[in-house]
């Protein structure tokens, strides 16, 4: 039930499913050359970076990559402080 | 030990990070990893956890080079209605800017509308018939004058979409429906003459429109002198704030769905109705925006198994459904609902519309036409041997789509260009544009790709003339920290709920069939105190990371909202019409129901409800015997009307099956 990876040694860093997921679902290592399936559990299953796969890396699964969520696993922990986004402030919109 | 899936992909990144850095991922290492990984997910079976090989989440991109724009016109959202618009625009000679939360033409509902008819007086199409097939099917309650101009502007539109390239067809399937392709992928590869989907982009650049892609639009800003002058948005990517000041605003976000297996309808998640919302706008349809059935040979799922789960057991469609519906009532009704969802089961015969002969609007698509040349079938994607089997496929869908034409902003019933009451805001498209143009069921099957494209039409005509008349104004500062600031607030929060979590449990409050089919009052409130939960509680505490969190917080804020209009709506309409049922009220209520519900925010910031009354040439014969004026039949409503056996056999009811 959503995307999975068929074999990583065949993405040939096209960015065809960075550019295309309409859900955002892949990013791309550019040290590696390859693409990255960093959020699947948002895919909507449409097959549109499987159709697009110049290289035959991806496959559509049966199986959902994400889980069905209980309260106690949705709770995030986050030390602000430690982040890279800490520095975030409003009015540092734009450039 | 039980890893989630983040913990997991740290602890893979953490390896395979050090193994780049050392330089000792030696070629022959990485295959091997790389096969574990790609020890292919069905080959392990069901149940089995997948093995997921690869590399970690590397992080935002760079922020764009770009952060704020200026514009005559910002379209917010590129499906059908935002393709149109922004070219009617920049043809008008307006500096254009797309913002588009995907890619345009692989975002939204757009990629996988099949069929694009229109509407051709000169082939014959007889536009009273179809208005009256429309109003009855609509039960009273779709804007007559409104869906006229629409059909009337059709055929331009599709022949926009023709010189395009948006309407060629994959090829037909040999007379056993199937392709000779066993492979999918060879399938799409054979026909990828006809890949619409690229042609997005390249039509806009054609035109000179700047496209922002992966830029999700949050707040629509509004100039001291009360008039729209530009938006905020995410970029999602990079997760960057960027502004567009514009003289004119068309909101072109498309919709969303309650449907099961398509509640997340692709980047529609009704984002432009919520923007549109915060301003103080009202909200019409809500009540019967639902969902239209996707099944196994229609886009909508990728596979049988995905929408099985969700899907297929409320679907018209026997072969998938017998064995575990029925027994189920409930079921039973959504599988006959289908038939009264679309105008194609009463327009046989009745008003002179006759099955596939060219002359109806309605389904053409669908059925096909006698003559298989006949313009007004035009496929975008692929088809089956002359309208009768469909191939396997253009594999490629998203699950659901809502009720077209219909819920969205309202703007006055007599509103043709989507001019909102804001000055210099403009809505085109499902879900933006409520001008309720097809009434309270799924109307003219085929059509309302094209139908969108008609209303982007006129919003982009409408907005080019409007922005020649002013001048840009400034974006008020205070607006865009505001705006800025919340975007950024999950960030801020040290201890609080992922929004993956909001959007799973939304899911499991909205879509039971108690919820969305068979509605009462107990259950409606059941599930919007459980929304409330979600707004109140949960909402404010949503935690994200990158710039993909930050869009799922929003989007996640925006469902909860929608969720809470159509609950409202629903406990509202105390009555059955349409797409929404109330056990309660298994019967239309005419006398106190031919009217909009509306919901807006107030002052206070609370959901408000609202009638909107709606013209006496939509109601049709008032005179006109119950049994003559509604053909279908709730479950329970010959009971509760005392409905005789005749009435009830001379028109059918709701499990009717065509
Ligand atoms: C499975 C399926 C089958 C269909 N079959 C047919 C058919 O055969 N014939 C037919 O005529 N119609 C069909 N339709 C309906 C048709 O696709 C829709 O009516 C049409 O696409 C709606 O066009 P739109 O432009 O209003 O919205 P969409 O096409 O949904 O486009 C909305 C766009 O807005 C973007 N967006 C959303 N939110 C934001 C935001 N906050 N910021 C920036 N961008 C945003 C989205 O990414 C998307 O690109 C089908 C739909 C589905 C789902
Ligand atoms: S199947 Fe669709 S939603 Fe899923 S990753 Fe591929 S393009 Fe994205
Ligand atoms: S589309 Fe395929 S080959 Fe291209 S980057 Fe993505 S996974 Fe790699």
């Amino acid at each position: 039930m959503s995307v999975a990876r068929l074999d990583l040694n065949k993405c040939v860093g096209c960015q065809n499913c960075v550019n295309i997921c309409p859900m955002d679902v892949f990013y791309f290592d550019e040290n590696a050359n390859k693409s990255v399936m960093a959020f699947p559990e948002n895919c909507q299953s449409c097959a549109q970076c499987y159709l697009h796969c110049i290289g035959g890396s991806l496959t559509m699964s049966t199986l959902r990559a994400s889980y069905a969520m209980s309260g106690g696993r949705a709770l995030r922990t986050f030390p602000i402080e430690k982040s890279q986004y800490a520095q975030e402030t409003s009015g540092s919109w734009g450039k | 030990m039980e890893l989630n899936r983040r913990d997991f992909l740290k602890k893979f990144a953490a390896g395979s990070a050090t193994a780049i850095a050392a330089g000792s991922l030696s070629t022959a290492a990485f295959a091997e990893e790389a096969q574990v990984g790609a020890a292919n997910i069905e080959q392990l079976g069901e149940g089995t956890d997948p093995i997921v090989t690869e590399f970690a989440f590397p992080g935002d991109t760079a922020a764009p080079d770009q952060t704020e724009y200026e514009a005559d016109v910002v379209v917010v959202g590129c499906g059908w209605a935002g393709l149109h618009a922004a070219v009617t625009a920049a043809r008008a000679g307006q500096n254009v800017i797309v913002v588009d939360k995907g890619r345009p033409g692989y975002s939204g509902m757009a990629p996988f509308s099949q069929g694009c008819t229109y509407f051709d007086a000169e082939l014959g199409d007889n536009m009273d018939a179809n208005l009256k097939v429309l109003q009855y099917t609509g039960e009273y309650l779709c804007n007559i004058e409104g869906f006229r101009h629409t059909l009337e502007n059709s055929k331009q539109a599709y022949e926009e979409n023709f010189e395009f390239g948006l309407t060629g067809g994959y090829m037909y399937a040999p007379a056993s429906g199937i392709t000779e392709f066993s492979q999918d992928k060879e399938y799409f590869q054979a026909n990828l003459a006809n890949e619409r989907h690229h042609k997005w982009m390249q039509v806009l650049s054609a035109e000179g429109v700047t496209v922002l892609p992966h830029t999700m639009a949050v707040n629509v800003l509004v100039a001291d002198d009360g008039r729209a002058c530009g938006i905020v948005a995410l970029h999602v990517k990079s997760g960057t704030a960027v502004t567009v000041a514009a003289k004119a605003v068309i909101l072109c976000a498309g919709s969303g769905s309650y449907k099961p297996g398509g509640f997340v309808v692709g980047g529609d998640t009704f984002d432009g109705a919520c923007m549109a919302y915060d301003l103080g706008l009202t909200i019409v349809g809500m009540e019967f925006d639902d969902f239209h059935q996707t099944n196994s040979f229609a886009p909508g799922d990728y596979y049988f198994s995905n929408t099985w789960d969700y899907v297929e057991p409320y679907t018209p469609y026997d072969t998938y459904n017998t064995a575990p519906v029925s027994d189920d009532e409930v079921a039973q009704y959504a599988a006959g609902k289908h038939s009264f969802m679309s105008a194609n089961r009463v327009k046989q015969g009745l008003y002179g519309l006759a099955a596939n002969d060219g002359s109806g609007v309605s389904n053409r698509t669908t059925n096909g036409s006698a003559n298989p040349d006949d313009p007004r079938c035009a496929y975008c994607l692929s088809w089956g041997d002359q309208g009768k089997n469909r191939t396997a496929d253009s594999y490629g869908a998203c699950p659901g789509m809502p009720l077209h034409m219909a819920s969205g902003v309202y703007c006055g019933w007599d509103e043709r260009n989507g001019a909102t009451p804001i000055t210099g805001l403009y809505v085109a498209g499902d879900g933006e544009f409520g001008d309720m143009a097809e009434g309270v069921v799924y109307g003219f099957v085929g059509s309302t790709s094209t139908n969108c494209s008609v209303q982007g039409d006129l919003a982009g005509a409408a907005a080019a003339a409007y922005a020649d008349s002013v001048e840009l104004a400034e974006l008020p500062e205070d607006q865009v920290v505001a705006a800025t600031d919340a975007i950024f607030a999950p960030r801020t929060i040290t201890k609080g709920w992922d929004p993956n979590y909001v959007v799973d449990r939304l899911c499991a409050i909205m879509t039971p069939p108690e919820v969305q089919l068979t509605k009462n009052a107990v259950n409606l409130y059941a599930a919007l105190t459980q929304v409330e939960y979600l707004r109140d509680k949960v909402c404010p505490k949503m935690m994200g990371y990158s710039g993909h969190d930050l869009r799922i917080c929003i989007e996640a804020q925006h469902k909860v909202t929608s969720a809470e209009m159509k609950l409202r709506a629903a406990l509202a309409r105390e009555e059955s019409r349409g797409t929404h049922y109330r056990e309660e009220f298994p019967y239309r209520d005419d006398a106190n129901f031919l009217c909009h519900i509306g919901l807006s925010k107030s002052d206070d910031g609370h959901m408000t409800v609202s009638r909107i009354e709606i013209p006496e040439e939509w109601k049709g014969d008032l005179t006109a015997d119950y049994a003559t004026r509604y053909p279908g039949r709730f479950p329970g409503e010959e009971e509760a009307l005392g409905l005789t056996a005749e009435a009830v056999e001379a028109t059918g009811s709701y499990a009717h099956k065509d």
